[in-house]
């Protein structure tokens, strides 16, 4: 019986910075050379393109083939292939069906466990910031910190990153930030504490809606916001407490408590991600209020910081047509598409850690070099 | 059995030069250029002359100046879900993209987008006949529907050029930044007409899709029969398709449901009026019938802005 592939690698031989001129070869072999070629590959600087259609078979795949891989290198390189080990399956993690998300998340697990082995490095460190920074994109909270019960084999990753790293302040502050009630960002606020909550640990999975309001979540959200004003004194970590506690007013509607909360993040020192992010929830609160020329304000403020970032020149770009602007708008748009490769997107990573993403797995892609 | 007409028209609004020395598909202050496709059944109707139209603008008849067959060339966004379900479809979905390509005159220009959680502009406006790199286009993961229409309909059109935006999704929307409303409110203000290929319809889901169906119903539409799992976002999408002139096609095929929906453009009028009676701003509403005798049923853009509001 023909064996099943259950993931395809297209490799890309070509270096990170010539995109332009590489040419994908899909691969057709068993996955086992699919997996050593695509190990290989990070090790001389290439890019991978992973297509992933099984997270468990990834799994199952680097615990065989990947663990032979590390050991038939040298004694002072199998660190390093550890390390290459981690990163494909993080890579694989944000390439694989979000509906896979358990096993996705004991595939981050897995992953982590190994690079424990070894003595903590900064690259571990990296990677431990990227994974929580995926995880909570994903909201996964109950895998960052969630309550390690008898049946379930992925929890705390948060707690294991402050196991390895114990005086990072931003770990220590990764234990609020992955809170499910941080994670979320809609385009009309949900309303209700419940629904925030109460957010499906997946993202395409939508909202519980809830027409009455519990006691029991409104406490936790209270505290949540309690938690986060205790951030608030760190230089770095403070305006970000700032935003999620906007972010948070703004789901339950308190608009005018948003922009307080918002305004005094971006007094700060916010990183052009997350300054993005401000604006596109200023905006988006006063699309719900029908103040148009207050969104636009915001909207462009967004779009000066990055003009590649899709959500936010969507948004304006919309506002103008609507105001017969249509050479402005259509301008602002062109200008988005025409980013290649798209920029991230706060709006599809509203997440406390998520600012600096793609640098975070570029400097995991140079710290696997051969 | 009678035959219906179907008529389905379009506004477009800008600076241009008048018709019929050297047709431009634009419309000035003073002019506005409606595009129109007139049909018995699914076979279009051709040499109709201006009397036999009939343009009202707010209510206000209007006097149409000229009526041209739609010979201006064609601008085409076709817009593709590739959205982490569609991971299979992928090899069939670049095999369709190069068959829309080979359909187009010399004088058409193509664009391709695709969608999955972010959009991507796979290749800008480019002449027909240009290969079209397709091994561009990967599967991604979550999906966002109304980004990626609305990233096609936020273009202005170039003088002396129509825009066609063909959009083929499964109608499953879970991350775009753009609401339904605002996508129907783009559908009246944007210059391009919409057509959709909804994927995956099944006949018999009358109870699943009640909610559906009463949300169209209460909008003044005709509902659509569709599947639970696309509920409740074709109706919107139909709303917004119709505010353009266009409609929601249900099929499983790229090429096959475009090279129907281009021939309809293709085999369309241009009627051009110059607005007397009515506003020189704001929202202008346009109904255009025939006045040939028969039985006709019209399909239209609600209207159009005349500058700023």
């Amino acid at each position: 019986m023909k064996r099943r592939i259950p993931w395809v690698l297209a490799l890309v031989a070509a270096l990170a910075t010539a995109p332009d001129s590489v040419s994908s070869r899909p691969v057709t072999e068993s996955q086992d050379a699919n997996l050593v070629a695509a190990l290989e590959a990070y090790s001389e600087g290439g890019n991978v393109r992973l297509q992933v259609l099984s997270a468990d078979e990834m799994r199952l795949a680097l615990r065989t083939t990947g663990r032979t891989w590390v050991g038939a290198g040298s004694l002072a390189d199998q660190p390093r292939r550890k390390r290459v080990l981690a990163l494909l399956a993080l890579e694989a993690a944000i390439t694989a069906p979000p509906a896979q998300w358990r096993s996705i998340n004991e595939l981050l697990e897995w992953s982590c466990a190994m690079l424990r082995e070894d003595a903590p490095s900064e690259f571990e460190r990296t990677w431990m910031l990227a994974t929580i920074a995926f995880a909570q994109s994903e909201r996964q909270s109950d895998f960052l910190v969630g309550q390690c019960l008898d049946f379930s084999s992925t929890c705390n990753h948060v707690g294991h990153a402050l196991e390895r790293f114990p005086e990072d302040p931003v770990f220590r502050a990764a234990r609020i930030f992955s809170r499910i009630e941080l994670t979320v960002l809609t385009r009309r606020p949900l309303g209700q504490p419940t629904n925030l909550v109460h957010a499906a640990p997946m993202v395409n999975n939508g909202y519980v809606i809830a027409s009455t309001m519990n006691s029991a979540d409104q406490r936790q959200l209270n505290e949540t916001i309690s938690k986060l004003r205790e951030l608030t004194p760190d230089p770095v970590l403070g305006p970000k407490a700032r935003l999620r506690t906007g972010i948070v007013h703004y789901e339950m509607n308190r608009l005018d408590d948003s922009r307080r909360e918002i305004a005094e993040a971006l007094r700060a020192d916010l990183h052009p991600f997350d300054r993005y992010l401000a604006h596109l929830v200023l905006g988006l609160g006063f699309n719900v209020q029908k103040r148009p020329e207050d969104a636009r304000r915001e909207f462009a403020a967004a779009v000066a910081i990055d003009p590649g970032v899709i959500s936010g020149a969507m948004e304006l770009s919309a506002h103008q047509f609507a105001i017969g602007q249509r050479t402005e708008g259509s301008a602002v748009m062109g200008l988005a598409l025409a980013a290649a490769p798209a920029h991230d997107d706060p709006w599809q990573r509203p997440c406390a850690l998520c600012a600096g993403w793609m640098e975070r797995l570029n400097i995991l892609r140079e710290g696997v070099k051969r | 059995m009678k035959a219906a007409a179907i008529v389905l028209a379009t506004v477009a609004l800008g600076a241009a030069a008048p018709p019929g020395q050297n047709a431009q598909y634009r419309t000035t202050t003073t002019r506005v250029a409606v595009d129109v496709s007139v049909f018995s059944g699914n076979t279009p109707i051709p040499n109709l002359a201006a009397a036999e139209f009939a343009v009202t603008d707010n209510g206000v008849p209007q006097q149409i100046d000229a009526v041209i067959l739609a010979e201006v060339p064609v601008d085409i966004s076709l817009v593709v879900d590739v959205s982490g379900s569609t991971f299979s479809q992928i090899v069939w979905y670049r095999r369709d993209v190069a068959a829309v390509a080979a359909m187009l005159r010399p004088i058409d220009r193509l664009r391709l987008i695709t969608f999955e959680s972010q959009v991507h502009e796979i290749q800008p406006f480019a002449p027909a006949g240009g290969a079209i790199d397709v091994d561009r286009i990967l599967p991604g993961r979550i999906s966002s529907v109304f980004d990626g229409l609305a990233a096609a309909l936020l273009r202005e059109s170039d003088a002396g050029r129509r825009h066609l935006v063909v959009g083929y999704t499964d109608g499953f929307d879970n991350r775009s930044v753009m609401t339904t409303d605002q996508l129907v409110e783009l559908g009246r203000t944007s210059e391009a007409v919409l057509h959709l290929v909804v994927a995956n319809q099944v006949p018999d889901v009358e109870e699943a899709d009640r909610p559906c169906r009463n949300a169209m119903a209460a909008a003044g539409s005709t509902p659509l029969r569709l599947t639970n799992r696309i509920c409740p976002n074709p109706p919107f999408l139909q709303q917004a398709a119709e505010a353009t002139g266009g409609k929601v096609h249900i099929g499983n095929s790229i090429a096959g449901t475009f090279k129907d929906i281009f021939r309809d453009f293709l085999n369309s009028y241009v009627l051009y009026f110059q607005p007397t009676g009515v506003s020189t701003s704001g929202w202008h509403d346009i109904d255009v019938k025939v006045t040939r005798k028969g039985r006709y049923t019209v399909h239209a853009r609600r209207g159009y802005f005349a500058g700023a509001r």
